[in-house]
């Protein structure tokens, strides 16, 4: 099996098989432009750092004999669950800085069921919340008026389910 | 290992708006209402989710048992598919609070909406209506309501939208609204199109329709009425094109099939020679629909409709649809792609079955879902032609027939063979339709469920049994046979003069030695989740005179018996394995099955059925009532439809007291704590009305009343028992709505949306019963009209 090398933005080199990297579509579109030949060269990942894609590729390697997700994915199919299966679920009990650089790893290197693992895992932190603990959990301020607020509570209420 | 970023820290604000966008898709949208309040940056990117969908009804979503979740993804809608007639409904009525709220609200938002929904109706399968008395009751919108939606597609609403639903009947105008103000639609439901007796000019919407949308990929109407055909033929043309699924039904012309049937049955005596029945001669009844609508065909340029991309296709109350696929060429079916087809009370389908079989012998047929309903008079010209039919298709994975021609029992297996390997839902119903089962012929096969042979149906996950309910009428039918056809029958028929024994069983007894003789014992159905019998007494004895019949009990998910008495003994061995193990078991129902219960052990029951959300019991004793609504475990029952069967609760001429009365039914039983996931409350109507005016339950989200109809065959005490309801109801009510001030005090009462209330009488030149319904929300009492569409003569 092949092995090709990534180089983090800070400038690491990591050795990984071909078949794990290429969960990143990105990746894979990039051997695929090169003919596949890059067992010499490292290909830079400008936005990601070390920490960060050792973790992504640990997830790679643990998922890589993964079936493909289904093609036709319309966003009214799309699970709506927020089950995440165990081993993930422990993959993802790191602070909320490394997970959000991890769903932005996924995002920029085109791994969408890491993605959906992430957002998944932030959706989990918001369920149940009131709007004063959600900012409290993400530390973001509110800058709405209380005309404003008011308002979308008025939205709020046909939109009830 | 340490490691130094490379850059700053980031939080949950500098996720770009994609990626919130796939957070808050994983969101639930009671989470969604609280994200929006969270910030600025957070509403823009949270509010198209929010908003994209507009629903509108107070059962505010489907109720949908969780054991579909064992049929896939597309259970649900080929579920509310087959189900969503036949009710007696009492569908909702739009909330005026809601409404006001949608129009108050800023354009902004608005012009997120893309799918719009209005009075969806949550279900209860059709077995536990009698389909005849209550067809098809409608409801409509109220007409300020009427004008208040056609307000909002004129308005913010305008080419938004790309989902629009109404669960409900819409008037002509309403619908020309929707076609002409939304040019991107892609999928369009309507429960019915009423005469509204409004002019509109055919030569306006020829123009006109040139600006109606041409993506409309999913397409239902049901229940059009003649105002509307104009209207219905521009659109098809204007979409043929695109339609993968289309799902037409014309107003109900032919209910009067029963009646019908009936007499020519007794009029021409033709006792087991089927083919020789009389073509009926009228028949601008049956097919008239379409021949009307087929007048307008001409009208629209070129006079074709080509549905090129079309999947799918439920049909209803047409007709002779083979005479007219070759009375009009203009009309393009590509029949070989089809992969769903529902024929639903479409009489006269021999000529149609022909074209198909032609097709077919070319190449083979795709479907993979067939569906035969009410369709009366299909199977006396086409059985042969049928099977063969059958025979060319390529794979069948659901096979649905319902409501067919007594005849068609004997066949049914047949046909189902011939795909056993791949079917994975198998629904019979041999004529439950207890006036048919008095007829001549029947019975000469009817137990062929003991066909089924083992490894014959690997995959079948659904079976669904409705045999007939022989022990009524077979003494009738013996009394008919020549000796030489009693002789022939000797094995499997009990003896005329002798009691009446376990017939079922009977049957079992002879084929299952005729499987023996073949060689075939073991009767397995290894992934079978969901189970429907119908007319089986004394299961449990079947069972256990008959191991080789194996079903995995403990992985069931729904099991419904319906008219099956006695099952006391199954029950038994459902529960009395050694193991212990829980059951599966998320749906029960137990429908007009009296006797079932002697003697059982109450507790056992519920204590293994652990997780039960969904719970049935109509026309139970009163006992088996009692004890079942007593211990079974409320804390995850999501729904409940109970009754007081008539005998023991006094629905009506049989005794004047309630049984809730007599149980000391109180509001005790309803409180939002012992009922905290209830969604669902069904309730067959006694006199119970000041007793619901209490009902807490929080989450409850749909309550049903209904009628009892079942009793009785008399149309006049039926008529005299709900027209003696539905005055006491209306009188309640009003005494109801007098308490209200008092009652609104209490918070958890203000949500419990709409109440309703029934009406009924019966259209004396039609004899079509006619259902009105009042509703009184929170704010106000509103009345609906609430009629059947009649076709005048």
């Amino acid at each position: 099996m092949s092995t090709i090398k990534l180089l983090s933005s800070d400038n690491a080199e990591l050795a990984v098989d071909k078949e794990v990297a290429e969960r990143s579509i990105l990746i894979k579109n990039m051997l695929e432009d090169v003919g596949g030949d890059m067992s010499d060269q490292a290909i830079p990942i400008p936005n990601v750092n070390e920490a960060v894609l050792r973790k992504v590729i640990e997830w790679c390697e643990h998922h890589k004999s993964d079936p493909p997700p289904p093609a036709d994915e319309d966003s009214d199919s799309r699970k709506k669950s927020t089950d995440i299966e165990e081993w993930d679920q422990k993959f993802m009990q790191v602070d909320q800085e490394m997970l959000f650089e991890i769903i932005l790893a996924a995002n920029y290197l085109d791994i969408k069921p890491l993605l959906d693992v992430g957002c998944k895992t932030v959706a989990n932190m918001i369920k149940g919340k009131s709007p004063e603990e959600i900012r409290k959990t993400f530390n973001i301020q509110n800058d709405f008026t209380p005309e404003e607020e008011d308002q979308i509570r008025r939205e709020n209420e046909w939109a009830e389910e | 290992m340490a490691t130094v970023p490379s850059m700053p820290s980031i939080t949950f604000l500098d996720l770009p708006v994609e990626v919130l966008t796939i957070v808050f898709e994983h969101a639930r949208r009671k989470d969604l209402q609280n994200i929006a309040l969270v910030s600025r940056k957070i509403y823009n990117a949270v509010s198209h989710i929010l908003y994209r969908e507009l629903r509108i009804g107070f059962t505010k979503g489907q109720v949908v048992p969780r054991w579909l979740k064992y049929k896939g993804p597309d259970a649900l809608t080929q579920y509310l598919n087959m189900h969503d007639d036949n009710y007696l409904s009492v569908a909702g009525s739009l909330n005026s609070k809601i409404l006001s709220a949608i129009t108050r609200s800023s354009p902004a938002v608005l012009g997120l909406v893309r799918v719009f929904r209005i009075g969806i109706i949550t279900v209860i399968p059709a077995q536990f209506c009698k389909p005849y008395v209550c067809q098809r009751p409608f409801n409509k919108l109220y007409q300020n309501d009427d004008k208040a939606i056609q307000g909002l597609f004129w308005g913010n609403l305008r080419n938004n939208l790309r989902k629009v639903e109404f669960g409900c009947n819409i008037s002509v105008s309403t619908l020309i609204d929707i076609l002409e103000t939304q040019k991107h639609l892609q999928l369009l439901k309507i429960g019915g199109v009423i005469n509204t007796r409004v002019i509109y000019d055919v030569k306006y919407l020829r123009t006109n329709a040139e600006y109606w949308s041409r993506n409309i990929r999913t397409l239902a109407i049901e229940n059009i009425c003649e105002d509307a055909l104009p209207v219905i033929v521009r659109l098809l043309k204007r979409c043929c094109d695109t339609l993968v699924d289309l799902k037409l039904g014309f107003a109900a012309y032919c209910n009067s099939h029963d009646t019908d049937y009936m007499n020519l049955i007794t009029d021409s005596n033709v006792a087991g020679n089927s083919a020789s029945y009389p073509r009926q001669e009228n028949t601008d009844e049956a097919g008239g629909a379409f021949r009307d609508f087929m007048k307008e065909l001409p009208e629209t340029n070129d006079g074709k409709l080509e549905f090129k991309a079309l999947r799918k296709l439920h049909l209803t109350n047409i007709c002779y649809i083979g005479e007219i696929m070759r009375s009009f060429p203009g009309i393009v079916v590509n029949w070989g792609d089809l992969e769903h087809l529902t024929l639903e009370n479409c009489g006269y389908l021999d000529v149609f079955v022909q074209i198909l079989e032609e097709i077919g012998r070319n190449r083979l047929l795709s479907l993979r879902s067939f569906a035969l309903i009410a369709n009366i008079y299909l199977i006396e010209y086409s059985v042969p032609d049928l099977k063969t039919l059958i025979q060319r298709i390529r794979r069948l994975e659901s096979l649905e027939l319902y409501h067919t021609f007594y005849n068609f029992h004997r066949p049914w297996y047949t046909v189902a063979k011939r795909h056993s390997s791949s079917l994975k839902t198998l629904s019979i119903q041999n004529c439950s339709h207890e006036g048919m089962c008095s007829l001549p012929g029947h019975g000469t096969g009817s137990y062929a469920p003991m066909e089924f042979t083992s490894s014959e149906w690997p995959l079948l996950e659904e079976l669904n049994m409705h045999v007939c309910d022989m022990t009524k009428y077979e003494s009738e039918y013996i009394t008919r046979l020549t000796d030489t056809e009693r002789e022939i029958r000797k094995d499997w028929m009990y003896e005329p003069k002798g009691p009446i024994p376990n017939l079922v069983k009977r049957r079992f007894e002879y084929l299952m030695k005729q499987r023996t003789e073949k060689g075939e014992v073991k009767l397995e159905f290894p992934n079978l989740k969901i189970l429907h019998l119908s007319n089986i007494t004394n299961l449990g004895e079947i069972i256990r005179s008959f191991p080789e019949i194996a079903v995995d009990w403990e992985t069931l998910g729904a099991l419904t018996l319906e008219k099956s008495e006695n099952a006391g003994e199954f029950f038994e061995i459902l529960l009395n394995d050694e193991k212990e193990a829980k059951l599966s078991l998320t749906s029960l129902a137990i429908v007009k099955s009296g006797r079932w219960i002697d003697p059982l052990d109450y507790d056992n029951v519920f204590k293994r059925i652990g997780s039960l959300e969904s719970l049935v019991l109509y026309l139970a004793p009163r006992t088996h009532w009692y004890n079942a609504f007593e211990r079974c475990d409320k804390s995850l029952l999501r729904r409940l439809y109970i009754d007081q069967s008539t005998f023991d609760a006094g629905c009506g001429r049989y005794h004047k007291q309630s049984f809730f009365d007599r149980v000391h039914f109180s509001a005790n039983y309803f409180n939002s704590e012992e009922w905290p996931q209830l969604e669902e409350l069904g309730i067959h109507v006694c006199d119970i009305v000041k007793q619901l005016i209490s009902i807490l339950v929080h989450t409850l989200r749909y309550l049903r009343i209904t009628p009892d109809i079942y009793h009785s065959s008399d149309v006049e005490i039926q008529e005299s028992i709900v027209q003696s309801y539905a005055t006491s109801l209306c009188q309640r009510s009003l005494e109801y709505y007098d308490d209200l001030p008092k009652l609104k005090k209490r918070k958890d009462i203000l949500r419990f949306p709409v109440f309703l209330l029934v009406d009924f009488k019966r259209d004396e030149n039609t004899g079509i019963g006619i259902v009105s319904v009042k509703s009184s929300n929170m704010e106000e009492l509103v009345e609906l009209g609430y009629g059947s569409y009649l076709k005048h003569p």
